[in-house]
């Protein structure tokens, strides 16, 4: 089984804590969902593990082998981000035939069922297709690739609903019947949560969170009711988000819920509602000055 | 075939593609000159040279761009396409030393056409009658002036590509520098801050010494640039 280990990873530029001290393991047959806010390091995180940079400090092994620049793991990672396509005048067939060349695991059949799928011009030039068509242009390519690790870093810009849609739809797919690891970067956390098996959470270049989806979900409640009652509720509780209005009152907390409490808050007549990964992403994450926007 | 000879063979070849352009041209404005040459004023047809010394210049810059191109054009894609640094650098310096090759080896082919057609008909497209050691030290230089050429533009691009542009502009003071001394070296009259230096003709082994240890020295230096080059994105 494909493992990738990332231990007590950093990166640093000049003075600038770009990534400080990252550890964690990813396992094949897995989706993960890498979540930041704009800055915060997934892109650098991304490329280190795609050996698109050296690390500063730290190691990223795939199956016990360092990745950067060894030629098995090398030709093992897929790296789809947003690239920059105004001067690619090769056509889409062109550069994927030449893409193909060098990815062992590469399926042409698959291609040519996702090209149709997401109706590419196999004769045009890949720097006149729409962004959503490039877009459509690199998920092809990384899906179709068959790398056991596949990263893609927000490959839906310029994509339409429906377009998302298949993309979603084929990593579902894939990972059913061609397991491997897959890591997606997005802003679309609503979107796509559906698709994580395990959420990693970056913060200033940290890790504050990697969990299996379904336990950190579970961790986030809504619970609603008087004022008062509330306050002495959240106590001993990780808060993570309040809401005031007249005499009700809303609390986000961060943590499981005992039995006991819920029971309590049932009692007291107070709503418990799940929160989503999107509400824990964006409290978790929240700055100062996070409030006055 | 261990992968820096595959990505070798496919640099070689995508270069070639790319040479032939050179090489159709340049046969295209010989014989253009040779036909129609006497039309522009001052030209003689008749002092046309063999494809040999004809296409020296060109082909050097035709090797700076190819060396140029072979940072932005070729490390990005390859490295994404799960290739290392090492077989890109492995690949790129053989692809190019293949280039170096053929390019004088066509045009040798050429001039062995032309030597034919002087020979047993009346035309004579600038075939230079050389005696084979005279065109055996033509291409030895031909060889390792391109080569030069070559790996130069591949250095002014890696600095570039790893450093800012300002760091760029010293890469390119370098190279102009290393390249007037290998025009010294072979006969080039240069002319800095209005003092000019002439070597005047000197022997083959020593010129070629000194264009291989530019060449040798750019191989090591643009491979310690690139071992652990970050990837543009």
């Amino acid at each position: 089984m494909d493992m990738l280990e990332v231990r007590n990873v950093g990166l640093t530029y000049n003075d600038f804590v770009a990534i400080d001290d990252l550890t964690f393991t990813l396992e094949q047959g897995k989706t993960y969902g890498l979540l930041g806010r704009n800055g915060a390091g997934k892109t650098s995180i991304l490329s280190l593990i795609a050996a698109f940079q050296l690390q500063t400090k730290g190691t990223i092994k795939l199956n016990k082998a360092s990745v950067f620049e060894n030629p098995e793991s090398m030709q093992k990672i897929s790296f789809v981000y947003d690239q920059d396509y105004s001067e690619e005048t090769e056509k889409v067939k062109k550069l994927l035939e030449a893409t193909k060349k060098y990815r062992p695991y590469f399926d042409q059949e698959y291609a040519d069922y996702l090209i149709k799928k997401f109706k590419l011009p196999l004769n045009k030039p890949v720097k006149n297709l729409s962004k959503g068509m490039q877009s459509a242009f690199n998920v092809t390519v990384g899906l179709a690739s068959r790398s056991p690790i596949t990263i893609f870093d927000e490959s839906y810009l310029g994509m339409d609903v429906p377009t998302r849609e298949i993309f979603y739809e084929e990593i579902l797919k894939e990972q059913g019947e061609n397991p491997r690891i897959i890591i997606l970067s997005t802003h679309l956390v609503s979107e796509m949560d559906h698709l994580f098996d395990e959420v990693l959470v970056v913060h200033k270049g940290s890790l504050i969170v990697k969990e299996q989806y379904e336990d950190l979900i579970s961790k986030g409640v809504h619970i609603t009711g008087n004022e008062n009652s509330i306050n002495k509720f959240i106590q001993g509780y990780k808060v993570i988000h309040e809401q005031k209005l007249g005499g009700t009152k809303s609390a986000l907390i961060y943590g499981s819920l005992t039995e006991q409490d819920r029971e309590l808050a049932k009692k007291d007549g107070l709503q418990l509602n799940p929160a989503t990964l999107q509400e824990l992403f964006t409290h978790l994450t929240k700055e100062k000055g996070d409030e006055d926007e | 075939m261990s992968r820096h000879w595959e990505i070798a063979k496919d640099l070689y070849s995508e270069k070639l593609k790319w040479a032939l352009w050179l090489i159709i041209g340049s046969v295209i404005v010989k014989y253009g000159l040779y036909m129609f040459g006497d039309l522009i004023e001052g030209f003689d047809s008749t002092e046309l040279s063999g494809f040999i010394s004809f296409t020296s210049n060109p082909a050097r810059i035709f090797m700076l761009i190819v060396g140029l191109l072979s940072t932005y054009v070729f490390l990005t894609f390859l490295v994404q396409s799960g290739i290392t640094r090492r077989d890109y650098y492995y690949g790129t310096l053989m692809s190019a030393i293949g280039l170096s090759l053929t390019i004088p080896s066509i045009y040798l082919v050429l001039e062995a056409i032309e030597w034919v057609l002087y020979t047993f008909t009346p035309y004579n497209f600038g075939y230079t009658n050389l005696s084979s050691s005279a065109l055996l030290e033509e291409f030895v230089s031909y060889v390792l002036i391109i080569l030069f050429y070559f790996m130069v533009g591949w250095f002014i691009t890696i600095g570039f590509y790893r450093y800012n542009w300002i760091s760029g502009l010293l890469f390119i003071l370098i190279a102009v520098i290393s390249g007037m001394v290998i025009g010294a070296f072979w006969g080039d009259e240069i002319e800095i801050f209005g003092i000019s230096i002439n070597l005047g003709s000197l022997p083959l082994l020593l010129s070629s010494l000194v264009t291989i240890f530019f060449i040798i020295a750019l191989t090591v230096v643009n491979r310690l640039l690139t071992r652990d080059i970050k990837i543009k994105m």
